[in-house]
């Protein structure tokens, strides 16, 4: 399994996303110069616990010598490139998920759309309930607010009435 | 419009700006939008899609404001569209048909037509037969305008350009014609100074006044022209004729460039991009001659102007806009330092289909004025040799200096072109010796002309009976102390005739 793929595994909303992406930018920041091989896993070892196991795994089959140092930077730069063209769906939800939630959104979306997709969480309490769904520049509204504003659109004189 | 929210339910798309420089805005999503709709964004700002590409859509900002990355962007569903109607007479209005001054309220109008669309084929079209009054003596007897003609006007900064203009609409105004002004990036007082000349001479309910700052973004000052042209199109559908004074295009091909360079599309001549030339001739095309679906004949006359550079009239942009209209006037920066008012060089001017459209008596008087025109110039030239220029060459140039002084006219003066073919004649037949009698007389008769119902009807009279100039100068011997006599003059005022 490559690097991007078991990566995207152990990812589920975009936020994580972008902490992996910044931890990436900074860890390819450091090749700079060639580095011994004890440098080399300190880099590997400020990244944080997930993404350092996954990049040892996968990065570290041979010791790191000046020379090979580069394959590992090309291996960084190409999984960033992928990781920048990563699909989202937006879901606003009108409370905040715990981890349960999150899991089985996230499981949901990987079984159904594509395991290569992630959630972009939003918090937007004027929903009332429900969720609005934006992917591909599609927008589906299934809020209870709509709900609740098309009933008084159509019910407007007969709550009117009730309340007068 | 409606709001954000209501757009986004409707069309059920969005997206969200990736990039953003200066007009123009980089966003991906909306994936059904389609090129020339109007989108609108969280912020209420709206644009334009200018262009799609594989992942992002490219759109033309309406706002001089910035959006900033991520903000979402809605469908509208709308192609650029303006409001049209008679409510908007004498107002001043951007692009868009609200009023220009922040704080006014005007009437909307019910009906909208949308901006950008293709000119009317050739089967809607009829030939330029009647004439067009400019109200300036010298266009109407030296480079005559029919109906429905596109007529460049091009000249130097400070060259009376805009004073011919006014001239013009303030003519076809109290003809009824409907007069519409595309101010295109003007300054704010340059607007207002329009907008009050037309309050002050009293034709508002007759004009329009479409207009975009030069501190409004880019998109909106790009669209105005177009605008301007929606609107001509529907005042002409309602039966009206109407002219369009595009103030000026070589504005607004800078301000298009610009828009194409901020958007990377490739430079071509100038910097400007390749279709510069589609872009104008698809707008001065929908000017023209029509014949409407009840058979009625409506014109939409165009005057667009472009300014040149140091009397440089063989510019990119000057030599496409003349090449895609029926004639040009050209505005000379020496005859204007010379003290000629209207400084039009008629030697460089030209009108295309004017001519078509003339009398046969205003045709003879054309060629003959034209001829002794050219004449004169050709004396002119060659007395700056000699010390002495013979009795023959002195005699043409006091007339020619007579003909200058009498196609001299102030600002806001607008004439009538009968009495004008009399006064003519009367100068032909050296009825003035002195020039600053002549003007005194000149401005009596115009005074006295407009006021006496009398001296309309003879001049009318005299003109429909004369077929050529000869028979003008003969009628006009025929009905000499009549004719001086309605036109305030006593006939021993000037010399006898």
């Amino acid at each position: 399994m490559d690097l991007h793929t078991q990566i995207m595994e152990r990812l589920r909303l975009k936020s994580e996303l972008s902490q992996v992406q910044l931890c990436l930018d900074e860890f390819l920041a450091s090749f700079f110069a060639p580095k011994e091989h004890s440098q080399m896993m300190m880099l590997f070892e400020n990244l944080p616990n997930g993404l350092s196991q996954v990049f040892k795994s996968t990065l570290l089959k041979d010791p790191i010598t000046p020379n090979n140092q580069s394959a590992i930077k090309k291996a960084g730069e190409k999984l960033q490139e992928k990781l920048a063209t990563c699909k989202t769906i937006q879901i606003t939800l009108a409370f905040q998920p715990n981890e349960t939630a999150i899991e089985l959104f996230s499981d949901w979306v990987k079984k159904n759309v594509d395991g290569g997709t992630l959630i972009d969480l939003q918090f937007d309490k004027t929903i009332v309930g429900g969720a609005l769904i934006v992917s591909s520049g599609i927008y589906k509204d299934y809020s209870v607010r709509k709900a609740l504003s098309n009933r008084f659109r159509l019910q407007k004189d007969e709550i009117a009435g009730l309340l007068s | 419009m409606k709001n954000f929210q209501f757009y986004l339910t409707t069309t059920e798309e969005v997206g969200f700006v990736e990039a953003s420089n200066h007009s123009i805005v980089y966003a991906n999503g909306l994936p059904q939008t389609k090129l020339q709709e109007i989108v609108m964004f969280e912020t209420g700002e709206l644009g334009v899609v200018l262009g799609l590409n594989r992942d992002q859509v490219e759109i033309l900002l309406f706002s001089q404001y910035a959006v900033k990355a991520g903000t979402r962007i809605t469908r509208t569903g709308m192609t650029q569209e303006m409001p049209v109607g008679f409510e908007l007479l004498g107002q001043t209005i951007n692009p868009f048909g609200h009023p220009l001054d922040i704080g006014k309220t005007i009437e909307q109008p019910k009906l909208a037509r949308p901006i950008d669309i293709d000119p009317s084929g050739i089967n809607t079209r009829k030939r330029i037969t009647a004439p067009f009054e400019t109200g300036v003596t010298m266009v109407d007897l030296l480079v005559p305008l029919g109906k429905g003609q596109r007529q460049l006007v091009i000249g130097d900064r400070k060259t009376g350009k805009t004073s011919f203009l006014y001239q013009t609409i303030l003519k076809q105004a109290k003809l009824g014609t409907i007069c519409i002004y595309a101010a295109i990036g003007k300054k704010k007082t340059d607007i207002k100074k329009v907008e009050n000349f037309f309050k002050s001479a009293g034709i508002s309910n007759n004009t329009v006044i479409v207009a975009a700052g030069s501190e409004d973004p880019a998109g909106v000052i790009y669209l105005t022209p177009y605008a301007a042209m929606t609107l001509a199109e529907y005042f002409r559908d309602e039966g009206h004729d109407v002219l369009v004074v595009m103030d000026d295009l070589f504005t607004h091909a800078k301000f298009y460039r610009e828009i194409m360079l901020i958007g990377r599309r490739f430079p071509g001549r100038n910097a400007y991009p390749a279709d510069i030339f589609y872009t104008h001739a698809r707008l001065l095309e929908r000017a023209g001659n029509f014949v409407l679906q009840n058979g009625s004949e409506h014109s939409i006359t165009c005057l667009p102007v472009v300014e040149s550079l140091e009397g440089d009239i063989a510019g990119f942009i000057q030599t496409n806009l003349m090449s895609m209209t029926d004639g040009h006037l050209y505005f000379d920066f020496d005859m204007f330092g010379r003290g000629r008012r209207p400084a039009i060089n008629s030697f460089i001017s030209v009108s295309r289909v004017g001519r078509q459209t003339q009398t046969p008596l205003r045709l003879s008087l054309h060629r003959e004025l034209v001829s002794f025109l050219t004449l004169h110039q050709r004396l002119e030239n060659f007395s700056h040799f000699s010390a002495e220029a013979g009795a023959g060459v002195k005699k043409t140039i006091e007339v020619a200096d007579r003909i200058f002084a009498f196609f001299t006219q102030s600002a806001t003066e607008v004439k009538d072109v009968d009495l004008q073919l009399i006064i003519f004649g009367l100068i032909w037949m050296e009825h003035w010796q002195d020039i600053p009698a002549m003007e005194q007389d000149i401005a009596r008769i115009n005074q006295v002309y407009s006021s006496s119902i009398e001296a309309q009807a003879l001049v009318k009279e005299i003109i429909n009976i004369s077929k050529n100039l000869n028979e003008l100068l003969l009628d006009i011997r025929k009905n000499q102390d009549r004719l001086l006599s309605v036109l305030g003059l006593q006939p021993e005022q000037g010399v006898s005739i």
